[in-house]
């Protein structure tokens, strides 16, 4: 009798250890888990995009680090870094404000930001759009125009869509174009492209169900009398200046603030 | 010589930036884009023939990369080679080291040679790798410049000495009747100093004595000569005697870091291997989990799984074995996600990999270059369909032609094939369905010469354009005789019809259906129009006939690096698409 309640007791300890060492491990792991969770909603993300050699990885170096590389070469990985700017005057907290910058090749947009927007589009607060402005001739607005148009209507398809800054860089030279100019010629290729997207074929899929009527409906609205206006769209679209290879960003700091304010 | 020398990651940032003279960084930029981004390395299926591509390849230095990465274990983790654009060229080392890559780039003019240029590279790397201080780098650095433009200084000078030799009788007679001229004109002689530096002589120069370099005289005056040529040498003694100290302070330095790294690298790696292997007690718990290190083992595994599961959707063996090379490469050394095993991180991997491959390089926007061609008023759009026989470059001809009636352009089909019997009957069935299809009668025609030889193709094709020009048509289709691509008598007359007729776009049609062969028929249409014209882009016909099994898209844009555009999905007039890079890697993938 005694030999079994000896061995109950053991296999009581046993099993109370293996229990103990159980609750531990669960709690352990979905505290990872929840954490990781945790983690990806509560950080706010910006994103810089434009086309290649505008100085998209100069302006993220300027915004995680405060210095400017030596000099940079065409990227071929995304940059991600919590935004790290001078913000004593402005008293906002930056440290969940995540900043990623990503490659302008056709290839590797495919690859990294297509994927990257459509997972985080909910908790991107706002996307900065860097042009060159002293390369901005018809055939640059062209590129330009075209990769809003696949750009807006992701950026428009949450409530409120994204708020949408974008950034003329080198705007302080005698041969670039001036926002307001740049803000018109936009405005008029992407009533041109947009025309033309709506006559093209339409893309190869499976099923009945075509692309091509996403893109219609949350860019519809922004179309005012055939005529497209950035001021239609749900997401603010602002026009800034500055160069950031001169470190003059002050305009886009500001931009940052507010964003992160509301 | 070296005109620029970066070291940078793949995130943009240049970590270090040697810039003697003028900022070259779009060499570097268009090897990166080039290199980097483009690149499809063709690694051939052992047993299969072997197509060697660099026959231009230098010798030498071919030779020398091979002894480089021969020598020492952790050169696993190096990749060497060479690019060249815009008259430089660039050595590359790409250092893969925990995931982290750092990229070498030596860009120098492509005229120049550097003597073991890869040599060069590894040095950089070891010292950039146990250097902490950067300006302590950047010393280093120089010196070891220094050290490479020393030697080719030797160089050249015993070079042209030897040069000298050789020519000895010309150029002295060349020179001597030159200065004997200036002589008569009265100008003043010039004299060589043994440094190098000139001055004019005051004599007249009719003193035959002096004009006479032959005999003993001539080799001092080649050495005066050759000095012109290497430079101040002098001044160059005495820019190093001046920093003499500093700087074989710092070479000794430099020495024995270069000496002493090889074997603590190799230990390292040593050990490393050894911790990261599955002793460890819970090592087996690490493939669920994840978190683990991948080994080369672990990739082979996979790999078969991979390859089979692409030969099976017409993936060709060869393209097959070259995509997942490039995953091995990118695998091992990484570690696996949370909860994730190595297989699905390598078809993670794969799945990147085709959407990098199969995604165009530009986006090619066929309506707003027709109207921008319009809007210049430069003479209708002229499109020609090229393809293997029966692939279907009438059938999609006519779709396409749908596809502008439908936008209000006006077209003008042209049957250039001379050959077939029926082959214009077949297109004039096309046009008489599309013009009845079409809201005004006149908006679609045929143009056609008959049947005959070769020779005809070429007229017809600039008639049909002339007569376009003539009627204000928008849009000019040339349709071609299907042709074998590996038979050379089918294939030269390309090369003259694309001169004659200059399209704005020559469309290869290629079938789902093909298997291996895509990969030729590819590459052979696009080497078929001469060295500076390639084809635009794919048409792959016959989608709806082969499932899932898409590979011949993958085979044929790894072949050329020529994106796809449209892909045909079935009989009637409206079955064209434009590719979508997800549905054809799902399609893949599945």
């Amino acid at each position: 009798m005694n030999s079994i309640i000896e061995l109950l007791k053991s296999m009581d300890t046993t099993m109370f250890v293996a229990s103990i060492v159980l609750a531990i491990l669960v709690i352990v792991v979905t505290s990872l888990m929840v954490q990781k969770t945790l983690f990806k909603r509560n950080s706010r993300n910006f994103v810089i995009v434009g086309p290649p050699q505008s100085g998209k990885t100069n302006l993220f170096q300027r915004l995680t680090t405060g210095k400017l590389p030596v000099l940079t070469v065409t990227s071929i990985q995304p940059n991600v870094g919590p935004l790290k700017v001078d913000n004593s005057q402005y008293g906002e907290n930056f440290s969940d404000v995540i900043v990623s910058d990503y490659p302008a090749s056709s290839k590797m947009k495919n690859l990294y930001l297509y994927p990257f927007l459509s997972d985080n589009i909910s908790s991107c607060r706002g996307m900065v759009y860097i042009i060159d402005a002293s390369a901005f001739d018809a055939e640059y607005c062209h590129y330009v125009a075209n990769d809003l148009l696949t750009l807006l209507p992701i950026t428009e398809s949450i409530p409120n869509g994204v708020d949408l800054a974008i950034f003329c860089n080198k705007c302080d030279y005698f041969t670039s174009r001036k926002p307001a100019k740049i803000h018109l010629m936009l405005e008029q290729e992407i009533t041109k492209l947009y025309g033309l997207k709506l006559r093209n074929l339409e893309k190869v899929s499976e099923s009945a169900e075509d692309m091509g009527v996403e893109l219609e409906d949350s860019l519809n609205t922004a179309f005012n009398g055939g005529q497209f206006k950035f001021e239609m769209l749900e997401g603010n679209v602002d026009f800034l200046e500055g160069n950031v290879f001169k470190d003059k960003i002050d305009s886009l700091i500001d931009w940052f603030c507010e964003k992160t304010a509301n | 010589m070296i005109e620029q020398f970066l070291i940078f990651r793949p995130s943009g940032v240049v970590e270090f930036n040697y810039q003697p003279g003028k900022n070259l960084v779009s060499v570097t930029n268009a090897f990166i884009e080039d290199v980097l981004i483009l690149e499809r390395k063709f690694v051939p299926v052992e047993g299969a023939e072997d197509e060697s591509q660099n026959h231009e390849e230098d010798f030498a230095a071919e030779e020398e990369k091979q002894s480089v990465e021969n020598s020492g274990i952790e050169d696993i983790n190096n990749t060497f080679g060479t690019y060249s654009h815009d008259r430089y060229s660039l050595k590359y080392l790409i250092w893969t080291q925990n995931e982290e890559k750092l990229f070498f780039a030596m860009v120098y003019p492509t005229l120049l040679t550097v003597k073991k240029p890869y040599e060069f590279l590894r040095n950089i790397k070891l010292l950039w790798d146990n250097t902490d201080d950067k300006d302590k780098f950047s010393q280093f650095f120089n010196l070891k410049v220094q050290e490479v433009q020393d030697v080719r200084r030797i160089d050249t000078e015993h070079d042209v000495s030897n040069s000298e030799e050789r020519k000895e009788p010309i150029s002295f007679t060349s020179r001597k009747v030159k200065e004997y001229r200036k002589s008569k004109k009265g100008k003043r002689s010039r004299k060589w100093n043994e440094d190098g530096t000139f001055y004019e002589d005051q004599a007249d120069g009719d003193d035959a004595k002096a004009l006479d370099f032959s005999g003993d005289s001539g080799s001092y005056q080649q050495n005066a000569n050759l000095s012109q040529l290497v430079g101040d040498k002098a001044r160059f003694g005495t820019r190093t005697k001046s920093g003499e100290f500093l700087v074989s302070d710092l070479s000794e330095e430099m020495d024995r870091i270069l000496s002493e790294s090889k074997p603590k690298k190799s230990d390292s790696t040593g050990d490393s291997a050894a911790g990261s292997s599955s002793s460890h007690s819970f090592g087996f718990l690490r493939n669920i989990i994840g978190g683990k290190k991948i080994q080369k083992e672990d990739v082979k595994k996979v790999k078969n799984a991979l390859s089979e599961h692409l030969i099976k959707k017409n993936v060709a063996p060869n393209v097959a074995n070259s995509l997942i090379f490039e995953i091995e490469k990118q695998l091992v050394g990484s570690t696996t996600a949370s909860f994730t095993s190595v297989e699905e991180t390598a078809k993670k991997s794969l799945e990147k990999q085709l959407i990098k491959l199969l995604t165009p390089n530009s986006s090619i926007d066929l309506l707003n270059e027709i109207q921008n061609k319009q809007s210049r008023e430069e003479g209708p759009y002229v499109i020609s369909v090229v393809g293997v026989n029966g692939v279907g470059k009438s059938t999609n001809l006519s779709k396409l032609a749908y596809w502008f009636l439908q936008n209000n352009y006006r077209v003008l089909i042209t049957a250039c094939d001379t050959f077939r019997s029926g082959a214009v009957e077949q297109l004039r069935t096309h046009v008489n369905n599309l013009s009845n299809l079409s809201q005004e009668k006149h908006q679609i025609e045929l143009f056609e010469g008959g049947y005959g030889g070769s020779d005809l193709v070429a007229k017809i094709a600039t008639g049909a354009i002339q007569y376009a020009k003539d009627h204000q048509f928008d849009i000019v289709l040339l349709d071609t005789a299907g042709r074998r691509h590996n038979d050379a008598q089918l294939m030269t007359p390309l090369a003259s019809f694309a001169r004659a007729a200059n399209p704005d776009k020559i469309i290869m049609v290629g079938e789902a259906l093909v298997g291996t062969d895509s990969v030729m028929q590819a590459k052979n249409f696009d080497k078929a129009f001469g060295a500076n014209r390639h084809l635009d882009f794919f048409i792959i016909s016959k989608c709806d006939t082969v499932g899932d099994m898409i590979g011949s898209m993958v085979n044929m844009v790894f072949a050329t690096g020529i994106p796809i555009l449209f892909v045909g999905t079935g009989q009637t007039y409206t079955d064209l698409r434009t590719l979508s890079v997800e549905w054809a890697v799902n399609m893949l993938m599945s």
